[in-house]
């Protein structure tokens, strides 16, 4: 029989010799894999739906000029991260956001997407991006993303807020007008969090939208914990900066 | 660190880097106690901080080690569950070329292989890592009398198996 002690340096020894050991590298890209179909996953429902709504009309922001292109020769943003060479518009992208809600810290990530991708697509194939995508740690209950680009041709154009409607909590679907098109500021849950979304589609059918996901137990505890209001998000949605041409492979 | 790891790093990263550096070999090694290989070690290793870092900014600071041990140890459970057919490839020592005819290390180690998964996890957990009853009782999800009665029947059979390590060799997930 041996004691304890024994035992813990019997344990000791057994395990003593690492060989090896888990790379940090593959821990963080692997988890940056699942946070970003994790995210994605949250287009889902409302948002999603209203953001595939959207028709094509394969030309940028009218009235607000024809938008980045997706290769610009401006030197990079001062403090912006390079999250995908080769384009500016990443960067762009987090300035935009930095200028309207300079309280927000550094994205986690900006990345391109496609009609074939809920969440990143290959951040090679930026120049068949059909939109562009910012995603924010606001907090340890509240993740935000910002979405720009546009929706899949043939789709159903903004559905707006169905009539009377009232989302869970008493929170209200809301419309606007925007300098050329109508802005939404609706809110839905998905059972463990609760996802307020303003949204902003253009006559051509180009969309910006604003997502904050708050971990909460109500409706009342996600609203109190939630950094912003549709206010806030309004100027963010309307800055042509954020648009960008039709991919000419997707017209 | 690549380049552009660094410049898609976001703010929290930092600590999360900080976490795995000084928490990677003790984990290997609860690993390793828990399922009797490294590579099976490393596996549930790497998962574990892979589920670390998705989940990184909503861990509380001060509740992160708790927090991680749980993963680690459900990640083993899984681990050792999805193995339960590689019986043959389990009772080949990672240290084929070790040269000691008795070897303490391997003798406690395929002595744990014979008890089933949760006792060694039991054991690893408040004899590896001396964790006192009730964080063991947290990482297990167990109740405090659970864990204290599971671990004096695992002592006493891991007695037993290494009064006669010739009956060492069942594996009773």
């Amino acid at each position: 029989m041996i004691t304890d002690s024994e035992l813990r340096e019997h344990f000791a020894l057994a395990t003593d010799d690492v060989p090896s050991g888990p790379d940090l590298e593959t821990s963080i890209n692997r988890g940056r894999r699942s946070r970003r179909r994790r995210r994605a996953g949250l287009l889902g429902g409302a948002v999603a739906g209203m953001i595939a709504a959207a028709a094509v009309a394969g030309i940028a922001l009218s009235g607000s000029g024809t938008g980045s292109d997706l290769v610009a020769t401006d030197p990079a943003p001062s403090g912006a991260a390079d999250f995908v060479s080769g384009t500016d518009h990443d960067q762009l992208v987090e300035r935009t956001v930095a200028r309207h809600l300079p309280s927000l810290p550094r994205p986690d990530d900006v990345y391109p997407s496609d009609w074939d991708h809920r969440g990143p697509m290959p951040d090679a194939d930026f120049a068949d991006a059909t939109d562009w995508q910012a995603a924010y740690t606001v907090s340890p209950t509240e993740e935000l993303l910002v979405l720009s680009g546009y929706a899949p041709p043939g789709e159903k154009a903004d559905p707006g807020c169905p009539g009377g409607r009232t989302t869970s909590g008493g929170i209200g679907c809301h419309r606007t007008p925007g300098p050329d098109g109508w802005i939404t500021d609706d809110a839905y849950t998905t059972g463990d969090a609760y996802v307020f979304y303003s949204t902003y589609v253009v006559r051509s059918g180009f969309t910006t939208t604003v997502l904050e996901t708050v971990t909460a137990s109500s409706w009342d505890e996600a609203l109190d914990r939630r950094a912003f209001v549709p206010d806030d998000l309004h100027p963010l949605l309307t800055d042509a900066d954020l648009a960008f041409p039709l991919p000419a492979s997707r017209r | 660190m690549g380049p552009s790891r660094t410049s898609r790093a976001p703010t929290w990263e930092s600590t999360y880097c900080e976490f795995f550096h000084a928490r990677q070999r003790g984990f290997m090694r609860t690993s390793y106690a828990i399922l009797g290989s490294w590579a099976a070690a490393e596996d549930a290793t790497q998962t574990t901080f892979t589920q670390l870092y998705v989940h990184w900014p909503r861990i509380r600071s001060e509740t992160r080690d708790a927090y991680a041990r749980r993963v680690l140890v459900n990640t083993c459970l899984a681990a050792a569950r999805s193995r339960r057919r590689e019986l043959v490839v389990d009772e080949v020592p990672d240290r084929a070329a070790d040269p000691a005819p008795y070897d303490e290390r391997l003798d406690l180690i395929a002595a744990l292989r014979s008890l089933p998964v949760r006792d060694r996890a039991v054991l690893a957990l408040r004899f590896l890592d001396d964790l006192p009853v009730a964080a063991v009782a947290d990482a297990l999800r167990l109740p405090e009398g659970t864990v204290k009665s599971q671990t004096a029947r695992a002592l006493e059979r891991l007695h037993a198996l290494l009064a006669s390590p010739q009956e060492t060799h069942h594996d009773h997930r």
